[in-house]
């Protein structure tokens, strides 16, 4: 059985056919003139909004439709890697046809035989194995875990200055319900030997030039053998999107996407500590900070690999420059996460930070899994109106006003949100 | 027909006029769509055209090989010093296969002009 991607599809090798696209831009230009004017006639108040740019503010960016994809943002074709639209975050769980896409290297496979692909489990170890899916369905206890899958650049665009890399709003995320192996469970059946302190994780994804690193990530023995990180093989009770990285997923609650590799098909035990440029060259955020802080002025002088999710919230709900109505209770709402300490309280504010006002929290999914607040408003005055929005987890750690990294990683300053 | 043709796009008109209207006034609901800036477009059909002054051609060449030019169209306004530390990373960690220094200053130089930064 072959996974049903449509055979048309070609992800890597694009066909550029300029006569259908100069019809596509005829037809944009109509239909963007009409909508910029329908906008505009319809909402003057927008442009009272905010001058400041808030992040969740709504981007007129191109839409795309990928395989097994319903209409996502763009932000590149090659590789692919695409944004989850906002309103999506108004389900607790993220559907797999818009979760999130992102992708390295552009040499890619369009389709995935689950009759013939194996995982692999080598390198230092007793015994190696060779495990197709059927193995892994039915020689291993399933397990399952409630985690938000977060880019380590997810809301890149939002930096000041700016930084260069993908630029993410806030869509770089979501939240689903992963099904199947623990990794413990699999490494005990290889037998590591008793040395072993690093392993790494390949997927199909393959460079398109043989000088570009291959794309290997690495987790501490011990970390891989704590009982919660897993190999997916379903997310929200369906198989993988092939783009989410069908068959096969790791998962690392906690910790960033970068650690999620997806069509993973080699586990290798290491006796020494791992090497490889996506651990030692890429995903590095200034060391023995909490949400990678450094100034651009003055840059940390020592870098180490991005490990787990810090503190943050987000607005999902109404959208920025909605109109608020005076006198009656209005419901403000968003999304708050951490490494799964769990998150304890999320406040607002409706004076620039002077005082801050509990919000209600949701029914916890999971330490792992992103918690939804909500904000009942009612406005006595006419607007307009600016919101700040601010998490504390269980350790106590909350977000700053202010955080810039040269890559842009961990975005997690206080955001805000402008209504009339 | 072409009273036809302006009949028709009269109404068109009236249509997505009243139905983005429609939806900004459920905006006081909340939970609502945002209203969609252009029909979506299949991924294998994304065509990027970078404004074409010189360079244009080695930039499309050099750094399309490996992925689309949408980075390009994506990324911020820099420094012409940022735009070089990019280039040399290219060459450098993930071995773009360009030799020669020339055609490296004109990529750069090319790239400071499109998204240029003092």
């Amino acid at each position: 059985m072959v996974s049903d991607i449509p055979k048309h599809k070609n992800i890597s090798g694009l066909i550029l056919n300029k006569f259908l696209m100069k019809f596509i831009s005829g037809l944009k230009l109509f239909f963007l003139s009409s909508v910029l004017f329908t906008i505009y006639s319809c909402s003057p108040e927008q442009s009272s909004v905010d001058k400041n740019k808030p992040l969740t503010e709504k981007t007129p960016g191109t839409m795309v439709i990928a395989p097994e994809k319903a209409e996502m943002l763009l932000l590149t074709d090659r590789p692919p890697n695409l944004e989850t639209p906002l309103k999506y975050f108004l389900q607790d769980f993220t559907p797999n046809d818009v979760f999130f896409v992102r992708w390295h290297l552009s040499n890619l496979p369009t389709q995935i035989n689950s009759e013939t692909f194996h995982l692999k489990i080598n390198g230092n170890v007793k015994k190696e194995l060779t495990l197709t899916l059927n193995d892994l369905k039915t020689k291993f206890k399933s397990y399952t875990i409630n985690a938000l899958c977060v880019c380590a650049g997810n809301a890149r665009s939002g930096f000041n200055p700016r930084v260069p890399g993908a630029q993410w709003t806030n869509g770089g995320m979501g939240n689903a319900k992963w099904t199947g192996v623990k990794l413990k469970d699999i490494i005990e059946m290889a037998g590591a030997k008793s040395n072993s302190k690093f392993v790494s994780f390949n997927g199909l994804d393959m460079p398109p030039l043989p000088t570009i690193p291959d794309f290997v990530k690495s987790l501490e023995l011990k970390h891989a053998m704590d009982g919660e990180v897993m190999i997916a093989y379903e997310m929200n009770d369906e198989a993988l999107p092939i783009l989410n990285g069908y068959p096969l997923k790791l998962v690392v609650p906690g910790w960033y996407a970068t650690y999620w590799v997806g069509m993973l098909d080699e586990v290798k035990i290491i006796a020494d500590t791992f090497k490889g440029y996506w651990m030692e060259k890429a995903y590095l955020v200034p060391k023995g900070i909490a949400n990678g802080n450094e100034t651009p002025d003055s840059l940390a002088k020592k870098l180490v690999p991005i490990t787990k999710i810090d503190v943050r919230s987000i607005f999902v709900s109404p959208e920025p420059g909605s109109v608020l109505i005076k006198g009656k209770i209005n419901e403000i709402q968003g999304l708050a996460f951490d490494d799964g300490m769990g998150i304890t309280k999320v406040e607002i504010s409706a004076d620039s930070g002077k005082t801050w006002v509990a919000t209600i929290l949701d029914n916890s999914l999971g330490n792992y899994s992103w918690r939804r607040w909500r904000y009942q408003y009612k406005p006595l005055t006419s607007g307009p109106y600016k919101f700040f929005v601010k998490a504390t987890n269980s350790n106590g750690e909350t977000q700053p006003w202010h955080q810039w990294n040269r890559s842009g990683y961990m975005k997690n300053e206080i955001e805000s949100l402008f209504l009339n | 027909m072409k009273i036809k043709l302006i009949y028709s796009s009269f109404i068109l008109w009236i249509i997505i006029f009243n139905s983005s209207c429609n939806s900004k006034n459920e905006l006081n609901n909340a939970n609502v769509l945002p209203i969609a800036p252009e029909p979506a477009i299949d991924i294998a059909n994304v065509t990027v055209a970078l404004p074409y002054f010189s360079g244009v051609d080695l930039v499309e060449t050099n750094c399309g090989t490996c992925h689309s030019l949408r980075y390009i169209e994506t990324q911020p306004d820099m420094t012409k010093n940022a735009w070089d530390k990019i280039v040399k990373k290219m060459v450098k960690n993930y071995g773009a296969p360009i030799s020669d220094t020339t055609v490296i200053n004109q990529i750069v130089d090319y790239l400071a002009s499109l998204k240029g930064m003092k």
